[in-house]
This record gives C-alpha cells, structure tokens and sequence, in this order.
C-alpha cells in the first residue's frame, strides 16, 4: 500500500492489441513478472503485456484492484476470488489462466486452474471432450489400449449422458 | 511458473481468426504443458489420471503433476498410480480413508506409500487414515517435510527418534498418543516449527507445548461422541509466540514460560455442561487470561452454563484494567439478560478503553420483552471507548 507519503505511483499497461490501462503500482505487483520490471526499473513509461488482449487485461485489472484493497484476511479473499470468478465462462477462465500464468500472479493463477479443475471433477470423458472441445485423436485401438491401462480410474464417475 | 510460450499466443490468434464457431476450438488442449499440469494438481489423482484417454496431448500430462491426491481410494489405484508415474519428485501426498467405508491398508503398504512420497522429496503430507496402527517411523525421519497433517492416525511413539528438521506447520487432529509424552517428543524432533494446531478428542494428564520458533499455537479439545477431552495440566514454553487460540480448552494448571511475544489470543469457552468441574478449569484458564499482559487483541468467547456464571460473576469484574485497555473485541455467547450478566457487561464496557466491538448474541429461546429490556439496559451503559459498537445476534 502506498502510504500518506506521497501520491501513489500508477503505471501505465498496454495490452497486445494496444489498449492502455492504468493501474496503482501496489495493485499490480501482485504480479511477480510486473514486480519485477518496476524494480529493475523499467516501468517509467508503458508495460507493454505481449501476451495478455485488452479484454483478459481489464478483467486481471479488476481482480488487482478488488483482492488489494482486502487486508491480510485469507478467508475474506477467497470469498472475493470465488465471486470473482463465478460469472466467468470457461472461454474467460482460459484466457485468465494464460495471462495469471505470463504475469506470474500465483494467487490468480491458482483460483483460476482450481475453478477449471472444479468443472472436469467426477465427469466422463466424453463430457469433458464435449464441453472443452477437445478432439480424440487416437486410434479406437489406442483408446482401448489407454482405457486398460487407466481402468482403476473408472471408479466414481458420473453417466456418460449428462451433457 | 514458465512464461507462456510465444507459440501458444500465436496459434491462439490464428485460432480466432480461422473460425468464429468457439465450439471447435479446443482451449484447454492448447494451453502449455506447465499450465495444464497446475489444473490437473486440483484434482484428485484418480480423476487427473482419467484426464490421459482423452486425446494423445493428454496421454501422459496427468503422469508429470507433482502432486497425489487419494481420496477413499483403495490400494489398487494407490499402487497403479504410484507405478505409472513420471515425474521425479511428489511435493504433496494425501491418503484420505473413508471413515464409513474404510479400506485396509496393511501396515507395510503404508510404509511403502509413505518410502514412495519421501524418495521423491516430499514437503506436504495429508494423511487421514482412521487407524490405531502406528504410523511408518520413517516419517517421522522425513528431512524434507515442511506440513504434515495428521488426522486420526496411528499411535506416535512416546520415545525414539524424531527427526524433522523442515517441519514449519503441524496439525494434529484427533491423534492417537502412545502416551502423554508422545507429542513432547515429536515436538522436540521439530525445530523449525511455527505453526502448530493440536486438536484433541481424548484425556491427556499433562500436554506440554514446548517449541522455541512457535508463532502460532491453537489449541482445541473437541467431543469425541459422548464426551469431551480434558487435560489436567498445560505447560506452555514458546518464546516467540504471536497467536494463541485455545477452544474449549480446560485445564487444571496452565503453567507458562514467558509469552512477551503474544498479541493476539482468541479463548473459545463454549458451554458444555458435562464437564464435572468445570468450575476448576474455568479458574485456571481465567488466572492464564490475567497473565497475557502484551495481548492487543484479546477475543474472549465466553459461554454461559449456571456454574460458570458463577464463577465468572467474580472474575470478569476482577478482569485486570491493564489487560482490558488493551482487549479490542469481546464476543460474549448465551446472555439471558441476568443480573449478574449485565453487571460486568457494564464493567467490561466502561473499563475497556481501546474495545472495537462488543459481540453478544442471546439464546433464541429468549421472550421478545426479554431482548428488548437486554438491548435497552445494555445499550445505556457507558462506554470508555468511543469507537466501540455493540453487535447483537
């Protein structure tokens, strides 16, 4: 927290498809990889974010603004993550993980994954193919093999039609 | 945590650019491997290793997740789990067994679980077993160990070699002591413990907390079904102690080193008439209260039982003023409106010159008239601390 010292440094970031945002500093070195530039010092002018579009940006933003502005009270945290996070589709919280993971925000990073991890839980596979889109590539025969070596893992899961 | 590759950006881009259709486009595939393999670290092994019959990307990913997470799982998937694994280190193990449905895990295989977890550094260990059998005493030779949470689990030895020279958080739920003397001697082999959390469901005569980096102690006596666990005497000797937090926590003798260090204590009392003398360890527990003379914030959770209030009657208008200028919360629980009730509320409130807030909550039981007439007594007595608010629940 910027104390009665002085006026709080902003900083000033810019998103991969050129929006600029500001942001108070102690809000966004909640991020270790913007942490760091400021205090290599090269944070004067705009943090360009390669990785992270404006959209995913603001939203992060948000985020450093809200979780900052609670103090050290882990419970109250979570609750703020939780409600954070509740309304966000599952396209958001990929985009979310991604720019978590590039601006090494571990807090971010890991209510994010948990969240996403929380949708997979107990569901089949042909469930999570069809939410996340993911394509099976392998052979029927491959598929066999794979399903053998990992029935132990059959145990627990919810029916194949509750799409 | 590994910057996202430039690739995966890029290919995202293109992704979006190919097709408006979302529903084809496999987000989760195209993540780095470092990023999948923290998502699949929330789930329990068991439905982390499924994760690998969906696509060729995915046939090993689950296999590199440094964590295993069993949950009422028997030995086949423990084993199958432990064997298909690539990754050289597991920073995490927990066994959880169900208590309803327990599977057995013989002695020795539980040895080799816990061999398993320690070749592989080990820092974290959850193990929740509902077993009287004694624990593998490798563990307790674990030099990479930095948590380790017992819950209901096998015997830990009075006497032999303890040897943790990581461990920093401790909890004990519900353990199964050799003697009283078993957790002195575990907590000997710790001495770089820092936080500790004690939680008992049965009689101790002497329980003896000794740890010189202990910043935060919580200690609880839970009811093991029919009734509470008690302990005669409680010996303290942390020199750095922060916090305290002692629930339900009844003792003879409360003997202490120096606790200069303490700023913050939360007492829990919650009513449980069962106890036969409660009136004893009430006393004990009040002289403790008195001595906690660096105490900032002092929670005070007092519960009201016909011997109790009693007790407290004297002891709460005896509160010292040096440790009331201090105290910025008091939560008082079950108040009737008694007479005696409203007599040191009235002390407390005039006397506690920093207090925040006053929580009291009353009994639901309590007649409409009866709150009122509380609300209306309590709301008119003067109060040392102007910031002070008093909450009713």
């Amino acid at each position: 927290m910027a104390a009665e010292t002085g006026t709080p440094t902003t900083l000033t970031l810019k998103s991969n498809d050129d929006e600029l945002f500001s942001v108070a500093e102690s809000a966004a070195i909640l991020s270790v990889t913007i942490r760091n530039m400021v205090e290599d010092g090269c944070a004067g002018g705009v943090i360009p974010l390669d990785n992270v579009d404006g959209k995913t940006l603001a939203s992060v933003i948000t985020y450093m603004n809200g979780i900052s502005a609670i103090p050290a009270d882990e419970e109250k945290k979570k609750s703020y993550r939780d409600k954070f996070l509740s309304d966000k589709d599952f396209e958001t919280l990929a985009d979310m993980v991604l720019a978590a993971n590039y601006l090494n925000m571990s807090c971010l990073m890991d209510a994010v994954s948990a969240k996403i991890a929380q949708v997979m839980e107990k569901k089949s596979v042909g469930w999570v193919r069809r939410k996340f889109g993911i394509e099976n590539d392998y052979t029927p025969e491959e598929e066999a093999a794979v399903k053998e070596e990992h029935k132990w893992t059959f145990e627990g899961v919810e029916t194949d039609d509750d799409n | 945590m590994a910057i996202a590759s430039e690739q995966h950006g890029g290919k995202r881009l293109k992704h979006s650019q190919q097709t408006t259709l979302s529903l084809s486009i496999d987000r989760l595939s195209e993540l780095p491997d470092s990023v999948l393999t923290h998502i699949l670290s929330f789930l329990k092994t068991k439905f982390s290793a499924r994760t690998s019959i969906l696509g060729q990307r995915w046939r090993h990913l689950w296999a590199y997740v440094p964590i295993l997470d069993f949950r009422q799982d028997n030995q086949e998937t423990i084993n199958s789990a432990m064997l298909l694994r690539k990754v050289q280190t597991t920073n995490f193990l927990r066994l959880y067994n169900s208590y309803y449905y327990p599977f057995e895990y013989s002695d020795r295989q539980l040895q080799t679980w816990v061999t398993f977890a320690m070749a592989r550094n080990v820092k974290r260990l959850d193990l929740f077993l509902h077993s009287i059998n004694p624990l593998p005493r490798c563990l307790l030779t674990c030099k990479t160990l930095v948590y380790m949470r017992l819950v209901a689990c096998g015997v830990n030895p009075s006497s032999g070699n303890v040897c943790l020279p990581s461990l920093k958080d401790l909890v004990l739920y519900c353990v199964y002591f050799e003697s009283d003397e078993s957790l002195q001697n575990l907590l000997s082999g710790c001495p770089a413990l820092e936080y500790l959390t004690i939680i008992l469901n049965r009689d101790m005569v002497y329980c003896n907390v000794s740890s010189p980096k202990m910043k935060r102690l919580r200690l609880e006596f839970v009811s093991n079904g029919t009734t509470c666990g008690r302990c005669d005497r409680l010996e303290i000797n942390a020199p750095v102690l922060k916090y305290l937090k002692m629930v339900n926590s009844f003792f003879e003798h409360i003997k202490c080193g120096v606790l200069n260090s303490l700023i913050e204590a939360d007492i829990n009392l919650v009513n449980d008439n069962n106890k036969p003398d409660y009136l004893l360890y009430s006393r004990s527990l009040m002289e403790f209260i008195d001595r906690l003379r660096n105490v900032k914030r002092l929670k005070l959770e007092l519960s009201y039982c016909p011997k109790f209030g009693e007790e407290t009657k004297g002891w709460m208008e005896k509160v010292p003023t040096c440790v009331l200028s201090h105290v910025k919360i008091i939560k008082l629980v079950n108040i009737k409106g008694k007479k005696h009730e409203l007599g040191y509320i009235k002390y407390l409130l005039r006397n506690a010159k920093v207090l925040e807030r006053m929580e009291i909550s009353y009994p639901g039981s309590l007649a409409w008239e009866e709150k009122i007439h509380l609300l209306h007594e309590i709301s008119s007595f003067r109060r040392a601390s102007e910031e002070c608010e008093v909450a009713f629940e």
